[in-house]
């Protein structure tokens, strides 16, 4: 390096610094000017920015589009949305408020005080009334009232009204599924949320959209359910019909198909219309097919019956005596129902009949630590896991904790609790040749018209064998024929099915009821390819109590229309057709 | 290189450690910069993807190839970088080319500036800014002795600007092209060039840049609703005025870390390009102060760099790499708080954008490395 060259490069040094030290002098500045305006913004409008900010707070509407469309297994819809439109004002632009206020309370229906009183409010906005129908709001539109605004906006709608309305649920004011499917299938429903401020400024109204603009209107999924809408009617409608001709409290129906677990139809009397969800009470809006849990009584024999065959300590011709109608178990003693008077009685008989101590006896010969076993598989005492919410589990007591009486108890239906759902799930095991399925009403996930996701069909486990399940259907079939289930017999089919007749456990005076009863039935047909699985429950009906006579006719009208409706060809028609063949 | 190193004693160079005081802002930094994320994304990313930690787990992990990029560039001789500044260049206009091509491109916003990778999208134009100030140092010491001649020594820096300048901001990205424009102009002021060339540069580009505002109505919209928000009723003025409630509502001390109200989808883009008006409503004046205090620091320790450093390069390089970091952190914070006209940028290290961050981190592993190449004058 020359030493003229060492002179630039020095003299280029002290440039540098110089103008180093300039842009840093300009940064400084500018930080200088970034902190005044954070200070001003922050500590001097502190309490402005705070107030106005609450003050859009207030203003802030949320608005929900597009929440999935619900439909029943061949694409009716059971649940969708309605075109609605909200109507608010702005005080302050209203020239006549008398006038208005009138004119708003006549038009919408809304209490004039109230209305008056929102007028002279002196807010900048005021909501009068949220989702009013298109055609009120359109004749309010027409009168081009100043300080008068509208957002649109859209309202779950049940068109089918009470149809399914415990197995549907309903969606609360700010789109949140409340009850059944709404709230199960919630996140894949429940569609758009759009955020709007309504601003006043001096150009007058605008509407923001505090959405992300980028953010595309995405269409929600629907969802398509195992129910179809003529069978929920079907029982629906047989249900209802027996629960106020016998002034019975309340009643459920299921009506499923056992090779697949997918539920029909779902029933609970009495209805609630979930389009007016909040006038009735919140207990109505229960679905109790899968929530209530209740003692089952008789028609749980069928499953020790089952359990009793499979482990082989008995087949259906074996007898046992049944002590001509009283048994004593330490100081307890068990009769019959109807005081009846049996002496021995073969297994078949025992069903056939409904002998409590029958059931004892039968089971008392498989034993508890044979019996638990079975009843796990059967899945009674946990969830069957179906798609809805509010399961119950049901209640059976851990086997080490079973008192002497336990065993004696629990065979004819007593010390255990279980849901419609877990009996109707159980008894299609019994009914499709022993597999149990987990039950479910999703059939589908549907978005833009094209299927997502399909419920496959779940795996099953095996509960009992499929000569196990043949026996026991022969069996079933006998209580039809010609034991307590006669009125169940459906013309032209081979029914089977059990009846129950339990009284009810009042659990204020910790006795068993003596007035109040669930009769109950629980069947399928046809008997020896069925269809369809049909349970009945009748809770404390007046005028008779036995399962037989208050809940059989349901099953059959039910069970009769419906296999009509699937075109199940009935017994006579079977044998032209293999005739024909 | 590194013989070379040892063979110039004369220069008084120490070998010693990289700058302490910019590691440890830069670390102050990337921490804040997560916690915010998470905490001004988490709702958002609730809603949208059902997963509360969605942003946070990106820029985590953005933060990883960040720092891994950081380390690398901080252990390799900055010097091979004058070597390697055309091939990277090159790179990157093609980059810049291949972003038009929508096939390749990703479009949001009315805007093309992501390239898809997969599963990934790159902005090119984060990658162009290093690349350019790389270039601007290799040609600065190239034309050290031509720096007052207009044809050799400027118009070819203004071309090479030109060349990157053009496809940003047909992208459009308004914002990184401004940015890339004064970074430019600073680095050959710094340098040394006639004063008098930047000011008729600058006014030759008046005309420009009006009617790239004026072309675009949004542009237009920005700047009306910049000059009076509160009176303007599109979306612009009303994402100022939501910027301003949140530092209002922030005052002294905060609301405190993850209560701010703004950010509940009043604030646009409150994880990225606001992610400066959420730290000024959860952690108030303290907390934006210590911000803008940490980004300072980093230009502080950037130009005692610059300056200290021995090599001309090394001081040009030192100096652009600072400036991309702190006008861009300086514009940011300047939009968030109403005092310059709304654009997109994102606040370095802090908001969420893995292209920015990657690129940002390997800005500062190379100014880390030149900071080991400096001289004590003592």
């Amino acid at each position: 390096m020359t030493r003229s060259r060492k002179k630039i490069r020095g003299d280029a040094r002290s440039s540098l610094k110089i103008r180093l030290l300039g842009v840093s002098a300009i940064f400084l500045i500018y930080w200088a000017g970034l902190t005044t305006r954070l200070f001003y913004l922050q500590i001097v409008k502190h309490d402005d920015l705070v107030a106005l900010s609450e003050k859009q707070y207030a203003r802030t509407a949320k608005i929900y589009y597009g929440r999935g469309v619900i439909y029943d297994r061949n694409q009716n819809e059971l649940a969708r949305n309605i075109e609605m439109e909200s109507v608010y004002i702005t005080p302050p632009e209203i020239t006549d408020p008398a006038q208005t206020a009138r004119t708003l309370a006549k038009l919408l229906q809304l209490n004039e005080k109230d209305v008056s009183r929102k007028v002279a409010s002196g807010k900048h906005f005021v909501w009068i009334k949220r989702k009013a129908p298109l055609d009120e709001v359109e004749r309010l539109r027409r009168r081009q009232l100043a300080g008068i605004g509208f957002v649109s906006e859209q309202r779950r709608f049940y068109p089918k009204r009470e149809l399914a309305a415990g197995v549907l649920g309903f969606v609360g004011l700010d789109n949140q599924g409340l009850a059944g499917v709404e709230h199960h299938h919630h996140s894949l429903l429940k569609g758009t949320t759009l955020r709007r401020v309504i601003e006043k400024d001096a150009r007058g109204r605008t509407i923001h959209s505090l959405d992300d603009p980028r953010k595309q209107h995405s269409p929600s999924h629907d969802v398509v359910l195992t129910l179809d809408e003529v069978i929920q009617f079907t029982a629906e409608h047989h249900l209802k019909a027996q629960v106020e001709k016998y002034g019975a409290k309340s009643g459920v129906a299921v009506v499923m198909d056992p090779h697949s677990g997918e539920i029909y139809a779902m029933a609970n009397v009495p209805q609630f219309n979930p389009n007016n969800y909040a006038a009735y009470p919140p207990r109505m809006w229960e679905n109790r097919v899968v929530s209530g849990a209740i003692e089952p009584g008789s028609i749980f024999k069928p499953v020790v019956a089952s359990a009793v065959i499979d482990a082989g300590v008995a087949g259906p011709n074996d007898i046992f005596f049944c002590e001509n109608g009283n048994f004593k178990i330490g100081r307890v003693s068990i009769g019959e129902a109807a005081n009846h008077k049996f002496g021995w009685l073969s297994l078949k008989a025992i069903i056939k009949n409904s002998s409590n101590i029958g059931a004892i006896k039968m089971a008392q010969a498989l034993g508890d630590k044979g019996l638990f076993p079975y009843l796990k598989q059967f899945g009674f005492g946990e969830k069957t896991g179906i798609d809805l919410p509010g399961e119950a589990s049901g209640f059976l007591r851990d086997l080490p904790r079973w008192s002497a009486l336990s065993l004696a108890s629990i065979s004819f239906g007593h010390e255990i609790s279980a849901t419609p759902i877990q009996m109707a799930t159980a008894t299609s095991a019994i009914a499709n040749g022993g597999t149990f399925y987990l039950p479910r009403v999703t059939r589908a996930i549907v978005k833009d018209g094209k299927v997502v996701k399909t419920a496959e069909k779940p795996k099953g486990r095996r509960v009992i064998s499929e000569r196990t399940s043949r026996q026991v259907i022969e069996i079933l079939k006998s209580v039809v024929k010609d034991g307590t289930g006669k009125a169940a017999a459906v013309p032209g089919y081979d029914t089977a099915g059990k009846t129950g007749t339990a009284q009810k456990f009042d659990t204020e005076s910790q006795t068993y009821s003596t007035t109040d009863y669930v009769s109950s039935f629980v069947g399928f047909a046809p008997a020896d390819a069925p269809r369809i699985v049909v349970l009945v429950m009748i809770d404390s009906p007046r005028k008779s109590t036995w399962g037989g006579v208050v809940a059989a006719p349901v099953f059959r009208e039910i069970t009769k229309e419906v296999l009509r409706y699937l075109n199940v060809p009935s017994s006579e028609e079977r044998v032209y057709i293999m005739d024909r063949a | 290189m590194a013989p070379k190193e040892t063979a110039l004693p004369q220069m008084r160079q120490t070998h010693h450690g990289s700058d302490s005081i910019l590691r440890i802002a830069l670390a102050l930094l990337l921490l804040i910069g997560l916690v915010m994320v998470y905490s001004s994304s988490a709702v958002f990313a609730m809603e949208e993807y059902g997963d509360s930690y969605y942003f946070l787990k990106r820029q985590g992990l953005w933060c990883l190839i960040g720092l891994g990029m950081l380390l690398a560039a901080s252990h390799m001789d900055y010097r091979r970088l004058e070597a390697w500044t055309y091939p990277i260049m090159a790179v990157c206009f093609l980059l810049l080319m291949a972003v038009m091509v929508p096939a390749l491109s990703q479009e949001a916003g009315g805007a093309r500036r992501w390239l898809k990778l997969g599963p990934v999208a790159f902005q090119p134009s984060e990658l162009a800014k290093f690349a350019l100030v790389l270039f601007i140092a290799k040609s600065l010491v190239k034309r050290a002795d031509q720096l007052k001649n207009f044809a050799y020594g400027y118009l070819p820096n203004l071309i090479v600007l030109g060349l990157f300048f053009l496809p940003i901001l047909f992208q459009p990205d308004f914002g990184t092209a401004m940015i890339i424009g004064a970074v430019t102009f600073t680095m050959l002021f710094v340098a040394g060039l006639r004063t008098k060339f930047l000011v008729y540069s600058g006014l030759a580009l008046i005309p420009f840049i009006v009617s790239a505002i004026l072309s675009q109505g949004y542009r237009t919209r920005r700047i009306l609703a910049f000059l009076d928000p509160w009176q303007d009723p599109s979306d612009a003025g009303f994402q100022a005025i939501q910027s301003f409630y949140a530092f209002g509502r922030g005052g002294l001390l905060g609301v405190g870390l993850g209560d701010s109200n703004q950010k509940l989808f009043y604030l646009p883009e409150a994880h990225t390009d606001f992610i400066f008006s959420v730290i000024g409503e959860e952690l108030g004046f303290i907390g934006v102060m210590a911000i803008t205090v940490l980004f300072a620091l980093v230009i502080w320790r950037g130009f005692i760099t610059a300056y200290r450093v021995k090599d001309d390069f090394g001081t040009h390089l030192a100096i652009g790499l600072t400036l991309l970091i702190g006008i861009q952190a300086f514009i940011n914070m300047g939009v968030a708080t109403g005092l310059l006209p709304t654009k997109g940028l994102t606040l370095p290290f802090i908001s969420l954008g893995g292209s920015s961050m990657v690129v940002s981190m390997l800005a500062m592993g190379v100014l880390l490395n030149i900071s080991e190449h400096t001289a004590t004058r003592r």
